[in-house]
């Protein structure tokens, strides 16, 4: 888990910075449903990957929405 | 030469959404339909949203603007930060209203907003996604003779909105991404 600060919290300060227009976020978590406290960011949240995770896949992600900038 | 819809296929998508749309429209032919994709997503990624779809020879993309008509062979992309609706002429009208499910475009101010009669055939389409938009407009599209498909859970980044609409009984078909794409091709193909 992240010190201080959980996944979340990290995106609505991401948000709140007025960032949302340069950055995507994807989530690499634990959790393999997101809990109701992140209604309203899902717009911000462009991919959600679950641990156990394949690294290649990930990268493979990543590549595709760098495409997007 | 194109043809004002008589045929709408209405596809939500959220969280995970641009990467499962990529899959499905993937070598996608041009079709007698009008699709319409309400993705919730910021408004700087919507025209890499639509270049990444957009396949030569398949159907054309567009983000939607006022007043313009339903074509087949168009796939519309519901701008960021507007509701998209579809009025009985079959044309499109962008709205400024509240957020609905913490979201605007919503997929439900989108679905319910058809009105029973508008087209001959009608099928509303939930993808993955956080929270629970779409599953009244599945309920709506059902209610006026529509036709309801969600994305197999199993094959969800996040499984939650599909898995609302199953939930709630509004869900005739649980497809794969590829076989939602085999679906499409077989149901609209052009003669």
């Amino acid at each position: 888990m992240m010190p201080n600060m959980d996944g979340w919290d990290t995106i609505r300060e991401i948000v709140a910075r007025g960032y949302t227009e340069r950055v995507m976020v994807v989530m690499l978590t634990a959790k393999d449903t997101p809990d109701e406290k992140m209604d309203g960011l899902q717009e911000f949240v462009f991919d959600y990957i679950t641990k156990p995770f394949y690294p290649d896949e990930l990268i493979e992600r990543v590549m595709k929405y760098l495409t997007y900038i | 030469m194109a043809q004002r819809a008589e045929n709408l296929v209405v596809i939500g998508a959220s969280t995970g959404g641009p990467l499962i749309l990529d899959e499905i429209f993937k070598d996608l032919p041009s079709l007698n339909v009008a699709i319409i994709i309400v993705q919730h997503i910021p408004a700087r990624f919507i025209e890499s949203l639509r270049a990444s779809i957009y396949h030569p020879g398949g159907m054309a993309v567009e983000v939607a603007e006022e007043g313009r008509p339903l074509m087949h062979g168009v796939t519309s992309i519901a701008p960021a930060g507007l509701h998209l609706i579809i009025d009985k002429a079959a044309v499109f009208h962008l709205d400024e209203g509240e957020k609905v499910n913490y979201v605007r475009p919503s997929i439900d101010v989108t679905m319910c907003a058809i009105a029973k009669g508008t087209f001959h055939s009608l099928t509303g389409i939930v993808l993955t996604g956080m929270g629970q938009d779409g599953t009244k407009g599945l309920a709506h599209i059902r209610a006026i003779g529509g036709g309801t498909i969600v994305q197999d859970p199993r094959t969800c980044p996040i499984r939650r909105m599909p898995q609302s609409a199953i939930d709630a009984d509004v869900v005739d078909t649980i497809l794969a991404p590829s076989r939602i794409r085999g679906w499409l091709t077989g149901r609209y193909a052009l003669a």
